[in-house]
């Protein structure tokens, strides 16, 4: 993203030394653990308009994610499979780097590392959204806008589409010849399973997880890693300009894993709390 | 046709004639803006950054004596019934141009020439009237922002439903309904900054939704003035640790 | 609660006539009546009859004479360096300022390189353009590199910096010095390199490339 350009340019000289300084000693600049995420605050299905919405602020960051599910044509090479589109959008008002237009690569890379972390866990199932093998399947439309900005929003985003399409229903099509059906009553898009998206950053020597801005800025490198209810690794994203070495990939690995649990309990307290509603 | 007012002059969602929907503001909501307010009005869900006065960029475009209002009004891809693609369309380009004539007006954009401020409305979920509850959210957030203002900018949607005069169009009632009429105003100086209308309307229909609109107006414009003033009351407690 | 104690006011709101006092500071007149113009605490000074508003300020600070700024020189010209600000006083900018730093001193000696992140005193905004000084003992180079080699360098104050890895020395002002400097010493430097091959490069690609993408999307909309 842009914005991560533009403020590297300046905290890079001055406060890098500062955040390096402090982690040497155990905390962070926040005051947080190494391992410590920032709170979790997940609004499930603000959007009535969508077919499954949620709002999820890690921090200050904000991201908000609607569902719709439309009819579309297959891929050729998918006949009978659904269609899944994740697309993400930061809006200008969500960082003062951010500029109206075209999303630049930072945003389709956010927008591609979270649609790989939903299609590799096989969350949604594919299959299941065909209606006439190879002319109508079920068209999923995550649509991402990220309200503020401050650092991780590879897990805001991702979690936030997780919780949006676990609690999608959608109505229920049907084909009168040609023509598309939409029937009133609306059935959900059972998950598979529940992926949870762990972002850790290397800054010096030190592993953190879920980075602010400021220690996004400052970062070497960034590691995505994506689970899924067994606790498998399905995705993984690097990120950064710098490297890792393979100890500590191995020892993040371990870290986000455990994390992964944690945070999916919160992702599943907030499904579970809003099909109860 | 689906019958929009009952026997009892009641509408589908069970206002009277001339009642708003709920309204609730809230200011200070963006931790990056430098200003910004986010309002509910009925289902309507509007988020409104301010940033600025910045540089103006490209410099071209940098006006010498006065500041430069940029404004946007863009709709989530799920904010309305189908998914809107996420690229601007002709409706919100011609929204974002009406929206930054309705409040240039109220900012005393002379204090900051050469430089650029720029207004961002985000329809996160849009319900009829979103475009004034959008310049009730921006000039909210433009107040927030610390920006100069000669005045708030407030106002009401009015129309017409099966020949009755109402206030506050809903969404189905815009679609099914005869006339849209959304007026935006600037209370204090009672100055018409957006008036448009789709929709015949006679004479004396005109002036008496004319008078509801401005009517209800200043109804959002206590509201709007509450929540504001609420947030700044708040954040100075916060600030001396009260 | 708010309203009836009458001593905040949002821009629009009446906080006094022109008979009982006349308005100062964000507050203007008419048709006879004072009103606010940002949302804020209502000031009355009775000795003086005035009435102002005191708001929260700006929320992204615009720098005035007679502030400290903090910046990055982005580029050289002759009129002066190009510091992008991103700080002012303290307070962090939200947005996009840059301002003009003179590049020679009134000893004709240049001060700082490019990239260099520089403090220094906004002295006017004339022709709307923020004008910046390094004179004074506050301001100076905050961080810097060798222009020779890129490396990091150690500060030998109160006016020369040398490199840890090539050895060079070159003349900055530092912040919190007051140089005594001779003329002739500083002849030797006028002309700096202003950085590395490998650096200057990458800088003007990266400027151009934000160039043409800014331009675009604002002529998209």
């Amino acid at each position: 993203m842009s914005a991560e350009e533009r403020k590297h340019e300046f905290v890079d000289s001055i406060r890098r030394e500062q955040v390096f300084r402090t982690l040497e000693t155990g905390v962070r600049l926040d005051g947080r653990k190494m391992d410590e995420y920032r709170k979790i605050k997940i609004e499930v299905g603000p959007i009535v308009k969508a077919d499954g919405s949620a709002l999820v602020q890690i921090g200050n960051t904000k991201a908000l994610v609607g569902v719709k599910v439309l009819v579309g044509t297959p891929f050729p090479d998918t006949p009978d499979e659904g269609i899944l589109t994740v697309n993400a959008d930061i809006l200008p008002i969500a960082s003062p780097y951010e500029e109206p237009g075209p999303p630049d690569e930072s945003t389709i890379e956010l927008s591609r590392v979270v649609d790989r972390g939903i299609r590799e866990s096989h969350m949604v199932d594919m299959e299941s959204l065909v209606l006439e093998k190879g002319k109508k399947v079920y068209s999923v439309f995550v649509d991402v806008t990220v309200l503020d900005v401050d650092g991780n929003l590879f897990d805001a985003v991702s979690y936030a589409a997780v919780v949006a399409l676990a609690t999608t229903k959608y109505r229920k099509a049907t084909l009168k010849g040609d023509q598309v059906v939409f029937s009133e009553k609306r059935v959900p898009l059972k998950p598979k399973t529940i992926p949870s998206s762990v972002t850790t950053a290397k800054i010096g020597r030190a592993l953190v997880v879920d980075p602010d801005w400021v220690e996004e800025a400052v970062m070497d490198a960034r590691l995505t890693l994506t689970f899924n209810s067994n606790n498998e690794l399905c995705a993984m994203q690097k990120g950064g300009t710098f490297g890792f070495t393979p100890e500590e990939i191995l020892k993040q690995m371990e870290v986000a894993r455990a994390k992964a649990k944690e945070n999916r309990a919160i992702l599943k307290e907030a499904i579970e709390g809003a099909k109860k509603k | 046709m689906t019958q929009l007012i009952s026997k009892k002059n009641l509408r589908l969602d069970g206002r009277k004639l001339d009642e708003l929907r709920p309204i609730k503001l809230t200011v200070g909501v963006l931790k990056n803006a430098d200003g910004s307010a986010y309002i509910e009005w009925g289902r309507n869900k509007i988020m409104a950054g301010v940033y600025g006065p910045k540089e103006c960029h490209p410099k071209h475009m940098a006006l010498p004596d006065r500041a430069l209002l940029k404004c946007r009004y863009h709709m989530a891809p799920f904010s309305v019934d189908d998914r809107k693609p996420p690229q601007p369309s002709r409706r919100e380009i011609e929204l974002s141009k009406i929206i930054r004539e309705a409040l240039s007006p109220a900012i005393v954009l002379e204090d900051f020439p050469r430089t650029a401020i720029e207004v961002y409305v985000e329809v996160l979920q849009s319900d009829g009237s979103s475009r004034i509850a959008s310049i009730t959210a921006a000039s909210a957030a433009l107040a927030d922002a610390g920006i100069p203002m000669r005045d708030l900018v407030v106002g009401c949607a009015v129309g017409k439903v099966q020949d009755k005069i109402v206030a506050d169009v809903s969404d189905t009632e815009d679609k099914e309904g005869q006339v849209d009429l959304p007026v935006a105003f600037m209370p204090n100086l009672n100055l018409i900054t957006l008036l448009q209308s789709d929709g015949a309307l006679t004479k004396d229909e005109f002036e008496k939704a004319f008078k509801l609109a401005l009517e209800k107006g200043r109804y959002v414009y206590e509201i709007v003035r509450d929540a504001l003033l609420e947030g700044f009351v708040g954040r100075k407690n916060e600030k001396e640790g009260n | 609660m708010v309203k009836e104690e009458r001593s905040f006011a949002a821009p629009g709101d009446r906080v006094g006539v022109i008979e009982e006092f006349s308005p100062t500071g964000l507050t203007y007149e008419e048709n006879g009546e004072i009103r606010s113009m940002v949302l804020g605490e209502i000031q009355v000074d009775k000795g003086e009859r005035t009435v102002s508003v005191k708001g929260r300020g700006l929320g992204s600070p615009f720098p005035m004479p007679g502030d400290y700024v903090q910046g990055t020189v982005e580029s050289l010209t002759s009129a002066g360096g190009l510091v992008r600000i991103y700080m002012v006083n303290d307070r962090e900018v939200s947005s996009d300022i840059t301002g003009i730093l003179r590049s020679h001193d009134r000893r004709g000696t240049s001060y700082y390189k490019l990239g260099d992140v520089v403090r220094c005193l906004v002295s006017s905004l004339a022709n709307n353009t923020v004008w910046l000084d390094m004179e004074d003992k506050d301001s100076g180079i905050i961080r810097t590199f060798c222009s020779n080699c890129g490396g990091n360098v150690d500060l030998m104050p109160p006016d020369k910096v040398q490199c840890q890895v090539c050895g060079n020395v070159e003349s900055r002002k530092l912040a919190g010095y007051n140089p005594p400097m001779e003329r002739s010493e500083h002849r030797r430097f006028r002309r700096g390199s202003g950085g590395s091959f490998r650096r200057r490069f990458q800088r003007r690609g990266n400027e151009r490339f934000r160039f043409h993408r800014s331009r675009r999307r604002f002529m998209r909309r």
